[in-house]
């Protein structure tokens, strides 16, 4: 009974716990920022890829289930999009948080579900599900305009008095480190059910891909796949444990956060992902707490002491932040809010008019059809040309050492007792392919040959030639040829064995 | 009351993540629903080693081709530097893209809608001095050019085909010609099930049915 007691004392702890909710106004303050960067360029072509009066492609159709929400006219389909610019700044800034934080969830949930292929993608579902949660939070509690407007005085600001602040249940912050804990989980049962991905061949597939932002680094990563299968699972492993080790205050807690911050990074760097990494940031600050905060401020008002100018300066900067907002302004707040938006709504619209995206009342008319050129249109419609081996092939390697089926020492210079691995990297999918290994002297002679099949699911295929004395030192090329086709060739360099020091 | 809602809330919330988890764990119900989708965390479902690209052109009367995609107002680059019509994978909303080109812009009387995809295997993306790094033969950047779907001018299908990459596998399976062989002993002649009658009846509605799942049914013979 006691430990039963317990058990639930404890859950009601995690969930209800009072606190003041610092970490999710630095969420409502960073979120909404970071999804204006995609909000903002759609909002120029609302017409064209969220209306009827354009091409939305609705998450639900890829389903089957067809058209499941309304498409609005252009005109109505800007209004609402430029309402939901204006709510996403509103709720940064925490004016009239909630309503402006429930506009935000609904729009953005509706843009995004109306075009599945330019929007609707996994970052935009991260930010829907915080809009959900800040929506029924008390996020705009603190560092906001409403808090300013609620005439709560003397905020807790370096050199100023602490007061009593706002506190509220804890159960928002908990279900969104609960969601990024599952977001995690579930991304490592993703790479663990992908076929390849420990292989690095899927990294190296994504590294090479051109459908994302500029990634020069992930490009050079791609020459190197066995670096890449160490970070597969590293990642995998932080991923599984992250929703386990997060929770305490222990040393794991920032150890598990760096891991991240530094993960999402260099997804930026390999992957060309911008705005998702900008979005996971934005929710790791759900685990700023009370705490985190009073140390932060410490932190900064020792710093302040020390510098003399700041001594002075902050305290009246907080001083003029904190003074009570006149009587007035609180009462009209909520009508100039909606004011506000009607307004915006109208001048979204008739800016829209204005630029006329689809250019229909330019005084030379509608815009004429671009016509392809002849050759390219053969080109394009012909008959598709067959596969060419080579294009079956990604590239071929000789080392000596392997790791995790992958070459590590890629050289090309051998010495007599040594085992040159030859390594055909393959492109799936390939058909179940007879493959060949000649190696050829400097004047073309056949030397050695070595074959074998490399069934269609296979990634890669090797062979192995001891190189012993019976092969004269000097150059010689590797060819590889499949269904009697020379496919690829790589010269090597075969050196006698080096001498002892100690003679013979 | 606001405890309640709270709980209620707590619960229902957690209870959606737990069913999105357990469902990819199990691959059960992945794709049952489009609000899957928000409780699915597949961020690294599979790349290929081939890049592709997909291009809409229509065809005049006149026998002209024109790019529908993108519009000739402009373009929009959701997330790098390539068009909107280049993510969209599985072909769903290219026929509407391109209809919605025709019905803002001036041009002839068109007489078909063509999807193209465009494919390369990823090694050509290598920059040039990448390339010299790990390759020692030249780099003879090729693209294949497949015909995924026809339309009429109004949106009707005349031929619809799977991805480059589903053909290039399923050929690679059936080149077998045994297995060819078993394959035509059991391939229908009629419409049997339910479903493919449904299809082959005129004037069934497939407005609702993605563009990917379109097939030439229309000229299977009824068993009626």
């Amino acid at each position: 009974m006691t430990n039963e007691m317990s058990w639930k004392s404890r859950v009601e702890q995690f969930f209800f716990a009072e606190e003041v909710p610092y970490g999710l106004a630095l969420v409502r303050m960073s979120l909404p920022i970071v999804m204006l960067f995609m909000i903002v360029p759609r909002w120029f072509v609302t017409r064209e890829i969220f209306s009827a009066d354009g091409s939305p492609s609705q998450l639900s159709v890829g389903y089957g289930y067809g058209s499941m929400f309304p498409e609005f006219s252009g005109t109505v389909a800007v209004a609402l999009n430029s309402l939901l610019v204006l709510a996403s700044v509103t709720a940064a800034i925490g004016w009239c948080t909630r309503p402006s934080m429930i506009i935000t969830f609904v729009l953005f949930t509706y843009f995004c579900w109306l075009d599945a292929i330019s929007t609707t993608t996994k970052y935009t579902v991260i930010a829907t599900h915080v809009f959900l949660i800040l929506s029924v939070s008390h996020c705009g509690a603190v560092w906001s305009v409403d808090a300013w407007l609620a005439n709560r005085r003397r905020q807790s600001w370096p050199g100023m008095a602490a007061v009593a602040r706002p506190t509220f249940p804890v159960w928002p912050r908990r279900l969104l480190q609960l969601l990024i804990g599952a977001i995690y989980f579930g991304a490592a049962l993703t790479k663990i059910q992908t076929s390849g991905f420990f292989s690095s061949d899927q990294l190296q597939a994504w590294m090479l891909t051109h459908i994302n932002f500029r990634h020069p680094v992930g490009e050079y990563f791609a020459l190197y796949p066995a670096i890449l299968v160490v970070f597969a699972y590293v990642v995998v492993v932080w991923e599984l444990l992250f929703s386990f080790i997060i929770w305490q205050r222990t040393f794991w807690r920032p150890v598990m956060l760096a891991i991240g911050v530094s993960f999402h990074f260099m997804t930026s760097l390999t992957l060309g992902l911008l705005i998702f990494p900008a979005t996971c940031y934005c929710t790791y600050l759900a685990f700023v707490d009370e705490q985190d905060v009073q140390h932060a401020f410490a932190a900064m008002r020792k710093f302040c002491r020390k510098t003399s100018w700041l001594k002075f300066a902050v305290p009246q900067i907080a001083s003029g932040i904190s003074a009570s907002a006149p009587a007035l302004v609180r009462r009209a707040a909520p009508l100039a809010f909606a004011s506000l938006a009607v307004v915006w709504m109208g001048a979204g619209v008739a800016w829209e008019h204005h630029l006329d995206p689809y250019g229909i009342r330019r005084p030379e008319g509608r815009h004429q059809l671009v016509a392809i050129d002849p050759e390219i249109a053969q080109a394009m419609l012909a008959p598709t040309t067959p596969l060419r081996d080579i294009d079956k092939f990604f590239a071929i390697d000789t080392g000596t050492f392997q790791f995790g089926d992958l070459l590590v020492d890629r050289r090309s210079s051998y010495r007599h007792g040594e085992k040159m691995i030859a390594q055909c990297h393959l492109n799936v999918p390939h058909e179940d392919m007879w493959i060949e290994m000649q190696l050829l002297d400097s004047e073309n002679h056949l030397v050695a040959r070595k074959n074998q099949v490399a069934a269609r699911e296979l990634y890669r295929a090797h062979f192995e030639y001891d190189i012993t004395e019976a092969t004269e030192p000097g150059d010689y090329t590797l060819v590889i040829r499949t269904a009697g086709n020379e496919v690829l060739r790589k010269p090597v360099t075969i050196f006698p064995r080096s001498r002892s020091m100690f003679g013979n | 009351m606001r405890r309640w809602l709270s709980c209620l809330f707590i619960a229902g919330y957690l209870g959606s993540l737990c069913l999105g988890i357990s469902s990819q764990a199990l691959k059960f119900g992945t794709m049952s629903h489009p609000a899957m989708y928000f409780v699915i965390w597949d961020m690294f479902c599979g790349w290929s080693t081939f890049e592709a690209r997909y291009h809409l052109i229509a065809e005049g009367e006149s026998g002209t081709h024109y790019w529908l995609a993108p519009g000739p107002w402009g373009d929009f680059q959701p997330y790098g530097d390539i068009d909107r019509n280049h993510y969209d994978y599985h072909g769903n909303g290219l026929l509407r893209m391109a209809q919605n080109t025709l019905r803002h812009s001036e041009h002839e009387p068109i007489r078909r809608i063509i999807s193209v995809e465009e494919c390369w295997p990823k090694k050509y993306n290598l920059p040039d001095h990448l390339w010299a790094m790990r390759c020692a033969e030249p780099k003879d950047p090729i693209s294949y050019f497949w015909v995924r779907n026809v339309y009429t001018a109004d949106g009707q299908p005349l031929q619809g085909r799977p991805s480059y990459l589903t053909q290039l596998y399923t050929e690679s399976i059936f080149k077998n010609p045994r297995l060819q062989a078993d394959a035509k002993r059991g391939q229908q002649v009629f419409a049997v099930n339910p479903y493919d009658r449904f299809l082959a009846t005129p004037g069934a509605r497939l407005e609702n049915v993605s563009p990917m799942v379109t097939e030439s049914l229309e000229s299977l013979p009824s068993a009626n």
